[in-house]
Order: C-alpha cells, then sequence, then structure tokens
C-alpha cells in the first residue's frame, strides 16, 4: 500500500526545482541547490504520509489538490528550521531597550499606545522577550502595549500561545530575567501579565494584505528571517515593513542582514551598540515612489 | 512631481526629499534626465545614490550615458560617484561589456582596475582576451582583478587562463589564480599544484584546492596543515580531506587509515570547526571525524542534522564507521535535550539498518531505547522511536504499537501503521491478532485500514465496508483503496456511492479507483458513474474523473474529455489532456495546439507529451514551440522530447535554442538531445 511506502524515488533536480520555486513563489524561502538532500529527507515522510509515489507527484498534490494550501503550510513547516530562544543577539535587545524605547515613548506620546511587531516570530520567544524588556523599562505603565507575532506555521503560533517552553529556549537568558517564568511541569510558562500583552497571528509575511492586521506599527523586529528569502521576497516583505510602519519607527534585522540592496527607503539609526533602520520622519507617504506599482 | 520640482528638491538639505526626487525621475522623459541622474549618482548620502542606481539601471542604455558612467569611475574626486558608476556599470553587465572595452586600454592606470571589475559582471565569454591580456600587463592590482573577473565568468577556457597564471613569476598573480580556481571548482592536476606547496605566500590558498586533484600525493600535505595554528588552514585542510575521501578508493583508504590515528589535539582542533565553522566546513569536518570514528563529535553530528541535515558523505562516514556509530548516537539520546532526541534516533536507526549485520546486544540496546521513547511526551520523538523500531520490533511489540496507535494523532499512526506492515512480514500473526480487534475509526483508521489490506485475511470486505462508515475522511478513503483491490463488480456500488461522500479528498479517490475496476470479463464499469461526476462541483473530482476516465479504455469518455481541455480550471484541462492520451484519441490536433497556448504550464507540458506520443508531421514544430515557453520546465520537457524524434528540423530547432537558452539545466537537456541526434556541442 502506497500509504506506508518507503521506496520514494530520490528526489530528481527537475522535480527539486519544481517544488522550490512553487514554495518561492509562495512564502519567499528559497532553498540553496547544495541543500537538495535536506529537501528529499524531509519531504519525504510528506510524500508518504500523503500516499503518492514521487516528488513530482507531490508537487501536482501542492498544485491541484483541493487540501493545496494546507499541504503547502506543512511543507514549509517542515522545510524551515524553526528554532528560536529567549533573549536572542542580547546586544541588540539591550540596544532597544536602553536606546529605542525611549525614543518610541516620545514618538508615541501622544496617543499613549505602543505597538511591536515580530515578523516571522516562530514559536514566540522573541514576543515575549520584548514584552519583558517593555515591561522591565517601566516606560510605558498604563500604555496600551500590545506585540504581536505572526509566522507562517499554524503549529509554531499553537505552541507560542500555549507559552509554555523547555530548556533549550533558555540557553541565552540573563538570571534577572528569570523572575518573569513559572516553572510548571511540562516546562516554564511566561508569567500571565506578560503574556497578556502579546499576541498571535497565522499568516504569510508575503501575504500583505493580511499583514493589515497588525495596523500601524512603532517598530518591527524580523530577525533570522529575511536569510531564507530570495531577493525578490525580501524586497516584497520589507515593502510591507514599510507601509506598516509610523514615520520615525524602527526595524531590526539580525546581524548578518542588511537592506544595502533591497531598499533605500530607511535610514540607517545609528545607537551606541548597534546599527538599526528607521522609517524617515519626512517619510511624506505610506508608499514611496519606489514602491508604487507602475 | 514636475521636471522643475524634481531640480529643486535635489537641492534640498533633507536626504529623503532628494531621494524620492531621484525615484520619481523614473517617470520623467527629457534629455536633462540622464544629467540629474548622474548628479544623484555623486549625492552624498547612500540612500540617494543608491536610488539614483536603481532607476539608471532601467533608463542607462536608452539615456546613453554609459560613457558618462566610465568617465565616473575615472574621476578621483568623489569616491561615492566612483562606486555608484562602477556598481551600476556592474549590473548592466553585458549591455555594458561593449563601452568598457573600448575603455580598457585608454582609462587612466589607477582606473582599469575598476574596468576590468565591471567587465566580470557580465559573465560575458568574449570579453576573456581582453581579460587575460589585462592579467599579463605590469600592474599586478589590474592583473589580480583581471584574474579575479575570470574566475567571475568560468568556463574552460577562463579556467586554462588561470591555470597558465600557476607559473607566473608574480607570488600575487599566482595566488590570484589559484583562489579563482577555487572558486570555480577547478580540478587542477598534481604537478600543477605541488610547487605551489612550498610558496608561503600562496600555499594557503593552494592547499583549497588540492583535495580535488584526487591524488594521494595530496594526502601528506593537507594532513600536515591540520597541525597548523590558523583556522583558515585547517579548515581548507579539512575540507580537502574530506574531497580526498570521496575520490579514488585507494586514495580514500589511504586517508582513512591516516584519519583514525588523529591525535587528540588535531581532533579537538576538528571538533572545534564541526561546532563552529561555516556551513560547509562543517559538512567536511563532519564527515572527516566520521571517517576518524572520533566519538566525542557525535553531538555536534547530531546537531548539524538538525540544523541544515547531513550530506550523503556524512551518512556515508557514519555508515562506514558502522556499528560503533550507532552506539555512540544511542548513547547521546538520553543526554541530548528533546528537540534533539529525534534527530539521534532516526540517525541511529537509519545506520543500523543499512549495516551488513548487526550484533545482538546492539539489537537489544536499539529495542531498549526505541521502547522507552516509544512513550515519551514529545511527539517527534515518540515518532522517531517507532520508526526506529521498525526494522528490530518483535511479536510483543504489536499491542503497544497498536494501541499507542489507536490513542495518538494521525503522525504517529503511520509511524505505528508502517511498524507493524514491517513486523507483520516476520510475525503476521501477531501482527493480525492485534489489529482484529482495533477499532478502524480516527487519527489511526487509515492506518489500520491499510495494513488490514496488506494483511489480507477472508474478513477483509466486511472490515472496509465498516470502515467506509468511519468518521474519520483518511479512514474512508483507505477503505476505497483497499476495496479496489476486491472483487470489482462486488465493490462497484459502494465504491460508486463514495462519489457523494461529504469530503472532496474521498470523492477524488473514489473516482480514481472507478478508473481502474473491471468486472469478471475485464470490461470497466466505472464509465457512467465518472462521466456523472465530471459535472460535480469540486475541480478536484472533476479533474480525477476526467483522469480516471482515461483508465477506462471506454471510447464513450473521448467527447467529454475533449470539452474539458478548454476548462479555465487547469487540474481538469490537464486531467483531461492525461485521460485522452491514455484513451489513444488521435483527433486532438487543433486541441492540442490550443492548450499550447494555456496560461498554466503544466496543461502545455501536458499538451505537449500528447503531441509527441500522437506524432505526425507537424509535431516537431508544434513541440518546437515550447522551447520558447517562458517556463524552463516546459523547455526541458520540449528539448527531451525532440531528442527523441529522428528528425533534422527537430535538430536545428535544438541547435537554434542552446545559443539563446539561459537556464543551465534546460542547457543540458538540449545538449543530451542534439547528441541523440548524433551532434556534439
Amino acid at each position: 500500500m502506497v500509504l506506508f511506502s518507503n521506496n520514494i524515488p530520490p528526489m530528481r533536480i527537475e522535480e527539486f526545482r519544481l517544488l522550490n520555486g512553487f514554495i518561492n513563489r509562495f512564502c519567499g524561502i528559497k532553498i540553496d541547490d547544495d541543500m537538495r538532500f535536506v529537501a528529499e529527507r524531509k519531504l519525504s515522510e510528506r510524500v508518504s504520509a500523503l500516499g503518492l509515489s514521487s516528488f513530482g507527484d507531490y508537487y501536482h498534490y501542492l498544485r491541484y489538490h483541493p487540501d493545496k494550501k494546507a499541504e503547502l503550510e506543512r511543507a514549509v513547516d517542515v522545510l524551515t528550521t524553526n528554532e528560536t530562544y529567549f533573549f536572542r543577539e542580547f546586544s541588540q535587545l539591550v540596544a532597544f531597550r536602553d536606546e529605542v524605547l525611549p525614543r518610541l515613548r516620545e514618538l508615541a506620546a501622544r496617543k499613549r499606545s505602543l505597538t511591536i511587531w515580530s515578523a516571522g516570530c516562530s514559536s514566540g520567544e522573541e514576543v515575549y522577550t520584548l514584552a519583558i524588556l517593555i515591561s522591565q523599562s517601566g516606560l510605558f505603565k498604563n500604555w496600551d502595549v500590545r506585540i504581536f507575532g505572526n509566522d507562517i506555521s499554524r503549529r509554531v503560533i499553537q505552541n507560542a500561545r500555549r507559552a509554555i517552553y523547555s530548556a533549550s529556549s533558555f540557553r541565552a537568558t540573563p538570571a534577572e530575567y528569570e523572575c518573569y517564568f513559572i516553572d510548571t511541569p511540562e516546562g516554564k510558562m511566561v508569567d500571565p501579565s506578560v503574556r497578556s500583552m502579546c499576541h498571535f497571528g497565522h499568516f504569510n509575511l508575503l501575504d500583505d494584505a493580511r499583514a493589515v492586521m497588525v495596523g500601524r506599527v512603532e517598530a518591527i523586529f524580523c530577525r533570522n528571517v529575511l536569510i531564507y528569502f530570495d531577493q525578490t521576497a525580501r524586497k516584497n516583505v520589507i515593502q510591507t515593513f514599510y507601509q506598516r510602519l509610523c514615520p520615525g519607527g524602527y526595524l531590526m534585522l539580525g546581524h548578518s542582514e542588511s537592506l544595502l540592496h533591497d531598499s533605500t527607503a530607511f535610514e540607517l539609526a545609528h545607537l551606541l551598540s548597534d546599527l538599526v533602520y528607521r522609517k524617515p520622519l519626512s517619510a511624506r507617504s505610506l508608499f514611496p515612489p519606489e514602491m508604487v506599482k507602475r | 512631481m514636475t521636471l522643475q520640482e524634481i531640480r529643486t528638491a535635489l537641492t534640498s538639505v533633507d536626504a529623503e526629499v532628494r531621494r524620492q526626487a531621484v525615484a520619481d525621475i523614473e517617470a520623467m522623459e527629457g534629455k536633462e534626465i540622464g544629467a540629474l541622474l548622474l548628479a544623484a549618482l555623486g549625492d552624498e548620502d547612500w540612500r540617494v545614490r543608491k536610488e539614483a542606481v536603481n532607476v539608471a539601471r532601467k533608463q542607462a542604455v536608452r539615456l546613453d550615458i554609459l560613457p558618462d558612467l566610465v568617465d565616473a569611475i575615472c574621476q578621483e574626486e568623489n569616491f561615492g560617484l566612483r562606486n555608484a558608476a562602477l556598481e551600476l556599470l556592474e549590473e548592466l553587465g553585458t549591455r555594458a561589456a561593449e563601452v568598457l572595452l573600448d575603455a580598457l586600454p585608454q582609462v587612466p592606470d589607477y582606473a582599469r582596475k575598476f574596468v576590468v571589475e565591471a567587465l566580470a559582471c557580465g559573465g560575458d565569454e568574449r570579453v576573456i582576451p581582453a581579460l587575460v591580456n589585462a592579467a599579463n600587463q605590469g600592474d599586478s592590482i589590474v592583473a589580480a582583478a583581471a584574474l579575479d573577473a575570470l574566475s567571475a565568468i568560468g568556463g574552460t577556457e577562463a579556467e586554462l587562463a588561470l591555470r597558465a597564471q600557476l607559473v607566473s613569476p608574480d607570488s600575487f598573480h599566482r595566488m590570484a589564480a589559484i583562489d579563482g580556481l577555487n572558486r570555480l571548482g577547478a580540478i587542477v592536476p598534481w604537478e600543477e599544484l605541488a610547487p605551489l606547496l612550498t610558496d608561503r605566500l600562496v600555499r594557503r590558498v593552494a592547499l583549497a584546492a588540492i583535495g580535488r586533484c584526487g591524488r594521494v600525493e595530496a594526502a601528506e600535505p593537507l594532513f600536515q596543515a591540520l597541525s597548523e595554528k590558523s583556522t583558515y588552514v585547517i579548515s581548507a585542510a579539512v575540507v580537502g580531506l574530506a574531497q580526498l575521501s570521496s575520490g579514488p578508493r585507494e586514495v580514500a583508504q589511504e586517508v582513512a587509515n591516516r584519519l583514525s590515528d588523529l591525535s587528540q589535539e588535531i581532533r579537538r582542533r576538528l571538533r572545534f570547526l564541526l561546532a563552529k565553522g561555516s556551513k560547509d566546513v562543517q559538512q567536511s569536518t563532519a564527515y572527516v571525524l566520521c571517517l576518524a570514528r572520533d566519538r566525542e563529535s557525535i553531538f555536534d553530528i547530531v546537531e548539524l542534522s538538525v540544523s541544515y541535515g547531513l550530506s550523503p558523505s556524512i551518512m556515508a562516514g557514519l555508515q562506514q564507521w558502522g556499528q560503533g556509530a550507532v552506539r555512540e548516537l544511542l548513547d547521546v539520546v538520553s543526554r541530548i535535550p528533546d528537540s534533539r532526541r529525534p534527530a539521534a534516533i532516526e540517525l541511529a536507526c537509519e545506520i543500523s539498518r543499512k549495516l551488513p549485520s548487526v550484533d545482538s546486544e546492539l539489537v537489544s540496546k536499539i529495542r531498549s531505547i526505541m521502547r522507552a521513547s516509544m512513550v515519551a511526551k514529545d511527539e517527534d520523538v515518540v515518532i522517531a522511536a517507532i520508526r526506529g523500531l521498525s526494522e528490530w520490533s518483535e511479536a510483543r511489540d504489536a499491542e503497544t504499537l497498536v494501541k499507542i496507535a489507536e490513542t495518538s494523532g494521525e503522525d504517529i499512526a503511520i509511524a505505528c501503521g508502517k511498524t507493524l506492515l514491517a513486523l507483520a512480514q516476520r510475525e503476521p500473526a501477531a501482527v493480525e491478532s492485534a489489529v482484529r480487534s482495533a477499532k478502524l475509526d480516527g487519527p489511526a483508521g487509515a492506518s489500520l485500514v491499510t495494513l488490514l489490506v496488506a494483511l489480507g485475511g477472508p474478513n477483509r470486505f466486511q472490515a472496509l465496508e465498516e470502515a467506509l462508515n468511519a468518521q474519520d475522511a483518511a479512514t474512508r478513503k483507505a477503505a476505497l483503496l483497499g476495496l479496489a483491490e476486491l472483487d470489482g463488480s462486488k465493490v462497484a456500488d459502494l465504491i460508486t456511492f463514495a462519489l457523494a461522500d461529504e469530503s472532496v479528498d474521498v470523492q477524488m479517490t473514489a473516482a480514481a479507483v472507478l478508473g481502474r475496476l473491471r468486472d469478471e470479463d475485464g470490461r470497466a464499469i466505472g464509465t457512467d458513474s465518472l462521466l456523472l461526476a465530471l459535472t460535480g462541483e469540486s475541480s478536484g473530482v472533476r479533474a480525477a474523473a476526467a483522469q480516471a476516465l482515461g483508465e477506462t479504455g471506454d471510447q464513450r469518455a473521448i467527447e467529454p474529455l475533449r470539452n474539458l481541455v478548454r476548462s479555465t480550471d487547469q487540474d481538469v484541462a490537464v486531467a483531461a489532456i492525461k485521460g485522452l492520451r491514455k484513451l489513444g484519441e488521435v483527433a486532438l490536433d487543433e486541441l492540442l495546439l490550443e492548450a499550447l497556448g494555456h496560461e498554466d504550464e503544466e496543461v502545455v507540458k501536458q499538451a505537449l507529451l500528447s503531441i509527441a506520443e500522437i506524432g505526425g508531421s507537424r509535431a516537431i514544430s508544434r513541440i518546437s514551440m515550447g522551447l520558447e515557453h517562458a517556463a524552463w520546465d516546459v523547455r526541458q520537457l520540449a528539448a527531451n522530447l525532440l531528442g527523441g524524434l529522428s528528425d533534422r528540423a527537430a535538430a536545428d530547432a535544438l541547435r537554434t535554442r542552446l545559443d539563446t537558452e539561459p537556464d543551465e539545466l534546460v542547457r543540458v537537456t538540449i545538449k543530451q538531445a542534439l547528441s541523440k541526434h548524433g551532434e556534439i556541442t
């Protein structure tokens, strides 16, 4: 019976390219050619579970089957490393806490509300980390503070909402922050006072229409996500970020990422211990000329 | 913005205003545009310059500013302008090649390097002679840039030019040449590399090349390099050793022998690279450490498999290590976090399955760890353990596996089903007994039904009929697939009724199965139901029915399928063409020509296949149309099909396309197709 087949033929280069291209158009992720063996290994379980007999059949399933969307999400889920942890790239977070947050307080003082978006938040560690830092800063007492996290994987979003984490999520957590977690039999749970600031949604970063749901935000964290995208997808996502940010709002990327080849719309903001991007205060509209489709 | 407004905005003190003005230039027409863009390329703010590059990329050729850009890279006053102009010329690639080639002999010495750099970016092989010439001129900076450019262009001619520089009297030339050859992954003969190893300056870079030469002499310098302090040198050596180990057998054996005697100090260094090196270095180091049977590196190899996956070489290395590797992997299972345990379990079991023999003590260890992990909290650990037990399961595991399947989710159930099926090959009675009382529904239903079908037995029909009433759609689908293996006449009504199932997936399965059903005399019995299904609501079901009609061999299906070839639902159109092909329909000609223009490339591919199958005088010209399609996979298929047609016109079409085909994979296919026509390219 095909359902239990272990004899799926190896992924041919043509099948890899078709699958890679299709997945890339869906969510922007691009798998390098030399990682074909990883894609083959990871997707073979899906091919087998669906009772299909080849990667070519799987491509057709992803394109034409009535359940194609759900399966495409599963494929992306198995292909991506969703691993993250609390207080990742701590020096940038310190810069955010000590230098960016005071500026955001000024920027949003009139409306007394602060919204931050963690784009591609995986299992939620970054969202809760930001909530903890905001809480610790004491700058936003009695403000409306919301931190939105989104991811393309339903599974990781469910884990994020659960807010219970195992030891590997705490590999970089400084001792001073342990008070924000409560021990449970299943792992450490994020303190409810922090959780109440955090909200999670399931959508694709390339889906700019769905991204509207996060509203206008004062800061966006998108760290170690764009590295998986090709340039076209990166440009589209950055365009979405530009649209969502208030003038003067900040965009924080991972340490190995930059906008150099993707956008001129953001200016560099020099912090004491980091460089981040900022939407210019004089940005004249939601849509800069480079982004208006002609 | 008007032109005047742009001109004013470009003098603003606010960089954002200037940047926006530059972006607005794109929509402008007029002679002055070129001058404004050139001025913006020299703006003091990087965002304005970058914006100007973005706009000029699309306009430079039309505005005829290429000579101005060459002038810009020759001036020494405004470095921002020079860099922006260089970036632009590089991005223009072949479009700028002619202007750059003309300028090369005339530009000042200090600017020649930039012209050479820009020439490299076009990837145009016609510039190679000019680059070779630049490489042989006195200025070593220009020469290094030219050699770098040759490596960027690549190809046999560029490789030969670089190899010729390996004997240059200038060390910098030699270094640039070997560096370029490394970037191309070129195989350079040992005899050309050996002299470079005595050259202090070049040696480091040469080390990275010698692993590719496949000669046993290369092993010694690589092993020596492992003792050096530089991480760069050790990384190059380990990559080289990994390459040698994948080379000829006697060379690989020599390297393996020496690796088994590595000192603790060198092992420690390699473990550092395994944990902290770049992705490529990590993969090579993992392979080398497997060959060195380094027990302490197992944890980091598991870590690597979680982060990036393990290359086929590493898997082969672990296999070569044999039972020792399996023992080490099993030992780490209990010591690592939950998130790493599935990877360790999967690796241990995969390697153990591939070994020619496994001793009984190790088998006991595998069983014991898998059984303990099957009841872990983490679902991924459970799945890995169930899969891992597959080869090593015993009769006593049957009931446990069925119970786990019944009380878990779909993924665990599928894993249980696979393992039970493997066990049934050895212990059919135990598996049958365990499955008999199982409930055929819920997440485990599909797996258990599939297992039941595979086990055979007299009560199959009754059990499958009951399973058709399961609440779980996947179970009903599995039951349909099982029924399809029984007597067609007996099950036809049940399967036909499943076309009315509430799940589209079940309906599609029913349609597919109906196409294969035959009565005692071998006649198709699903045609009428399938024709009815062609009018259903779901395009998925219509497509499944169209394809299944092809399986019936019933000529009544031809006309309805012909109508569906024009469907705007791509999947239905693809299925209709597939169905007609199966039915051997030959009167498809015009429809297929129409289908070649369909917006979905899968429809076009099916049309091409059908045209090739039908053949005839117009087949070649029609398949040749596929060579011009925007999608690479359509062009590749067309090339493949033309390769199979022994006609001069097919070869002509392929040859013509080869000149302009941009996709490397398609080019390879075209060359293969031409070789079938007896042409060597």
